[in-house]
């Protein structure tokens, strides 16, 4: 991990060009350096996690997906054994479900 | 727009993907010849060298540099209507966002050409990028030409991701459409789907998305504010005069949403009218973008006084006599068209019958536009013609080479957001949609009250595969209530789907923190200073 700070400082030292008889090191210009690093990372970072989490990238929808959930529609799944699924469709049934099926 | 369906929305959005007609391709036509005229004139200032321009001693720094300042602050108010409005929650900037976040992205990438159009041997570009260099060369951070690629840089990719991972959910609409109307072997099917990244609109997508989402727009606020006030350090880091001073930040940034809400309206107007988005994008939301010019262009206007008051006032013979220059020598018609084109112009947005007629907002931007890159113009060669040595003043007039790289870098911009508006949705669906609802949402989260103890037990996520009922309804509250049943009757392995986020759904479903909070923060501090052994390490190494 090289962080703004770092990279700046690093190519400092490496350099090593001295003016004036100052140290390469100035800490207060490269406060941008870090400050654009901290934003970079942060966001690569916040994008890395939202993929991970919202499990984005597999192509493949899942099961009973219904197109019409982009639009204007509603869905709730409720995950049971086969011999269950009566007792979520009375469940759900006075909701005013349009639609109820087994997936 | 109150009166539209979530049906409606997704029709008026997505329609104008449909193939495009023959004056849409004369149109890229015509922008691809201006792009190759410009390539042109590029070739031949690589072949023949710098002189083929204007530029010369003391005029380093002209046209080039203008259009690089012009670009990168057109590209500043696609992040302040997206970011810095939406942590405001301001409920206008929905229906415009999408175009300025795109309208940034292509701006970012013309500002980005001059850069290397400007430094004549284009080759040696990579010199100033940050590498691990066999030969140990590295840039120098003390420089504002490298600060600037760091924050030009950043903006881009930030942009960029912001962008696309606020599309993801749109994108996904675009393939449900396509994929019902065309079938799913459809290129733009395909496509999509590729981009859309399996998208499904799950209650546990929406919570990490909707964190996700504010985390770019906190990131991306003050990225704004550093990226142009960076870009006015390059100027305001020399000792010249109208460069050296400390306004040069705020007055820059002010710039640059000034001249990006300009160019906002520019594009949407027409774009609303030839994509038919008029029930959409309403006048209502040019008139909030009109407002929200007012407080810019006196912020410029201020700046504009500011500046000959400061020559005045500070005492400097150097820079009373530069003052004096810019209001009467051969820049002055440059110079007192300022005040005219970016603020008498503009704050006659003050007349709500003017924020409310269409052709008149389109002109004002236009003329806004045009006075925001003389401004650039005025900033960046004036004091350069005009510095502390008589013998050494000039003047600067463009040559044909850099006047047809301008022109064809807008022609770039334009391809590009051309290409936008026929590829992806135009106006943030999930977004309006949303907005839509906000408005019944209180009656819901009365609602919510009422199941704060089930609401507690988080509902474990599901498997993709996961077997069981599936029910749809029309309305998101009879949802919230399908979810409230369904936790009573003990079946607490659900999941909820919808078009748009749903924070209610979310506290029902007992899911409302996200864990991606804590990348954000690990990413941001490594990202600030992490890697502290790398530097010693470099030194034992050249030692």
């Amino acid at each position: 991990m090289h962080g703004g700070f770092a990279l700046a400082i690093g190519s400092a030292l490496v350099n090593g060009l001295m003016a004036g008889g100052k140290h390469p090191v100035s800490i207060i210009p490269y406060c941008i350096v870090g400050f654009e690093g901290t934003i970079l990372c942060g966001t690569l970072a916040n994008l890395a996690g939202v993929l991970w989490h919202a499990r984005l990238g597999r192509p493949a929808l899942p099961a009973g997906y219904d197109e019409r959930f982009s639009r204007d529609r509603f869905g709730l799944l409720v995950a049971c054994e086969p011999h269950e699924a009566g007792a979520v469709r009375s469940a759900l049934a006075p909701c005013g479900a349009e639609d109820i099926r087994v997936v | 727009m109150s009166e539209l369906t979530y049906n409606e929305i997704n029709d008026g959005v997505l329609s104008p993907l449909r193939p495009p007609r023959r004056a849409y391709w004369v149109a890229l036509v015509l922008l691809f010849a201006g792009i190759g005229a410009a390539l042109t004139a590029w070739i031949i200032q690589v072949q023949l060298g710098m002189g083929v321009t204007g530029l010369s001693k003391p005029v380093g720094w002209a046209v080039y540099i203008t259009n690089f300042v012009f670009w990168v602050g057109i590209a500043h108010s696609g992040t302040l209507i997206s970011a810095i409005l939406h942590l405001v929650r301001s409920r206008w900037r929905t229906a415009v966002s999408r175009s300025a976040e795109a309208m940034t992205v292509f701006a970012v990438m013309t500002a980005g050409l001059f850069p290397m159009v400007h430094l004549g041997r284009v080759w040696v570009f990579y010199y100033i990028i940050p590498y691990p260099s066999q030969r140990q060369l590295w840039p120098d951070f003390l420089s504002p030409l490298i600060w600037d690629v760091c924050a030009v840089g950043t903006y881009f990719i930030v942009s960029s991701i912001f962008w696309y991972v606020g599309l993801i959910p749109d994108l996904a609409a675009a393939r449900d459409r396509f994929g019902a109307s065309h079938g799913p072997v459809c290129w733009r099917t395909r496509l999509y789907r590729r981009l859309s990244l399996g998208w499904c609109g799950a209650a546990s997508q929406w919570r990490h998305y909707g964190r996700a989402y504010l985390f770019f727009a906190a990131l991306a606020t003050p990225l704004v504010v550093s990226v142009h006030s960076v870009v006015s350090w390059d100027f305001a880091m020399s000792i010249l005069p109208g460069w050296h001073t400390t306004i040069f930040a705020p007055y820059f940034v002010a710039g640059a949403i000034h001249s990006g809400l300009a160019m906002v309206l520019t594009l949407v107007i027409p774009m609303r009218r030839l994509l038919k988005l008029e029930r959409v994008i309403t006048i209502d939301h040019f008139e909030a973008l009109a407002q929200t010019m007012i407080v810019t262009t006196l912020i410029v206007g201020y700046a504009y006084v500011l500046e000959p008051f400061i020559a005045w006032y500070s005492g400097d013979e150097f820079e009373r006599q530069f003052a004096l220059f810019r209001e009467t020598g051969w820049i002055a018609p440059l110079y007192w068209a300022l005040p005219l084109l970016n603020v008498l112009v503009p704050i006659l947005f003050v007349f709500r019958k003017v924020r409310r007629n269409l052709k008149a907002l389109f002109a004002i931007s236009i003329l806004v536009n045009i006075g925001m890159w003389l401004e650039r113009l005025v900033i960046i060669t004036g004091s350069l013609s005009h510095d502390f040595l008589p013998h050494n003043w000039l003047s600067y007039a463009p040559r044909p080479v850099e006047i047809t790289i301008t022109i064809g870098a807008l022609a770039f911009f334009l391809f590009w957001f051309f290409g936008f508006t026929k590829l992806a949705p135009t106006v943030a669906l999930s977004d309006v949609k949303e907005d839509l609802l906000r408005g019944r949402r209180r009656a819901m989260e009365a609602g919510e009250a009422e199941e704060a103890d089930s609401a507690s037990r988080e509902a474990p996520r599901l498997a993709r595969s996961a077997p069981g009922v599936l029910a749809i309804f029309k309305e998101p509250e009879a949802l919230l209530a399908a979810i409230r049943r369904a936790k009573k009757a003990g079946f607490g392995r659900i999941e909820a789907y919808s078009p748009m986020r749903l924070e209610a759904v979310e506290d029902a479903l007992g899911r409302r923190t996200s864990p991606v909070r804590y990348w954000t923060l690990i990413g941001a501090l490594s990202g600030c200073m992490a890697g502290s052994r790398w530097p010693s390490a470099r030194r034992s190494s050249t030692a």
